[in-house]
């Protein structure tokens, strides 16, 4: 009997696939090169052996979300995780709040801006910088979409520069694609499975 | 005068996104993050393996999702994949009622709820999925198809947005 977790968290849940993952012992070559693991590796997570199925997708997927994530030179890594947890709150993905929230607080070493965001839709302890972030991801993220020239200019105004607000469009679109995987294909629980 | 640059990821293109100087200088900041989209669009709406989603379903689910999301343009790019005569284009009009199979309409009702409100997606629709005809790795297809597609619209939507400022 699988229980999901249902309220928004920053301790990491475990994720259990709703389809069955690839079992590494007999994945294709193609699989393989996409997951870049040998059929020794330990530890590949159900979420990848999930997404081997579709290995085309997964090579060009893998490096594409690293180099949002984690590219310099433009937003902020903590501004990046804070624009992916308001498009995973906005499509309730606990999975991806939880991991990018919690990236957030290691990262700023912080805990009130993610409280606030779980709890409280007029984030009144956020700066305007931090507002006009989450609150633009959150309107580019929603359907029918939102967002509008006054989100975009309050992400001006509070002072992003064009390549940090490039930045923001592609994390949180990144995270439309994400959470579309993550919260379709499988469960947050908060035990491990007892199958794997 | 120079002929203009075009966008690295084609999907701003067809969307109809000027590529102007200023856009251009922004997005060569990204210029490998726009190759890598072209890269997952290719595998997801024409991959080499299309296993039991053809690539005329694709486009016009991909065709069927932009025009959800009021993108119309880009969703004629998408229809304008599909072979004439191909009763798959039917698909790409979430207006037309659907169709009598039971297979696709299962996919285009699981690719209208993903698109729209994925956060009311619960186990069984994966189960009905099932219980239509789809495998295992098909479920996973067409959850990155619909993923995608609407990574894309967002990525669209927020460069016009900008495109707008400069």
């Amino acid at each position: 009997m699988i229980n999901p977790i249902t309220q928004f968290t920053k301790v990491i849940p475990f994720w259990k696939p709703r389809v069955d993952p690839v079992i590494l012992t007999s994945a294709t070559e193609d699989q393989l090169n996409a997951m870049k693991v040998t059929p020794s590796d330990t530890g590949v997570g159900a979420y990848v052996l999930v997404l081997a199925h579709d290995p085309e997708t997964l090579k060009a997927r893998t490096p594409l979300f690293n180099g949002i994530m984690y590219s310099h030179g433009g937003l902020s890594r903590h501004e990046t995780e804070l624009g992916a947890v308001a498009t995973s709150i906005y499509n309730r993905c606990i999975y991806c709040a939880a991991v990018h929230a919690s990236r957030y607080n290691q990262l700023t070493k912080t805990e009130e801006v993610i409280e606030s965001v779980f709890t409280d839709s007029s984030y009144e302890s956020l700066t305007e910088r931090q507002k006009a972030i989450f609150v633009f991801a959150t309107k580019l993220s929603s359907h029918p979409c939102s967002a509008t020239e006054t989100e975009m200019k309050h992400l001006i105004d509070s002072g992003l520069e064009k390549t940090e607000i490039l930045d923001l469009i592609l994390v949180a679109s990144l995270f439309g694609w994400a959470n579309r995987l993550m919260h379709i294909l499988g469960d947050p629980i908060d035990t491990p499975d007892a199958e794997d | 005068m120079t002929p203009k640059q075009p966008f690295t990821f084609k999907l701003l293109s067809a969307s109809g996104i000027e590529p102007t100087d200023e856009i251009l200088e922004v997005l060569s900041s990204r210029e490998e993050l726009m190759s890598l989209s072209q890269e997952a669009h290719d595998a997801c709406i024409i991959p080499k393996d299309s296993g039991g989603i053809s690539l005329s379903e694709r486009a016009a689910l991909a065709s069927r999702m932009c025009n959800l999301n009021s993108e119309h343009q880009l969703a004629n790019y998408y229809a304008g994949m599909i072979p004439g005569g191909d009763p798959a284009l039917q698909m790409a009009d979430p207006q037309l009622k659907m169709p009598d199979s039971p297979r696709i309409n299962c996919m285009l009702k699981h690719t209208d709820l993903v698109t729209s409100h994925p956060k009311d997606t619960i186990a069984s629709d994966i189960q009905n999925l099932e219980a239509n005809g789809f495998n295992t790795a098909d479920i996973v297809r067409l959850s990155e198809l619909i993923a995608f597609v609407n990574y894309t619209i967002r990525v669209v939507k927020g460069v016009r947005l900008m495109e707008g400022i400069l």
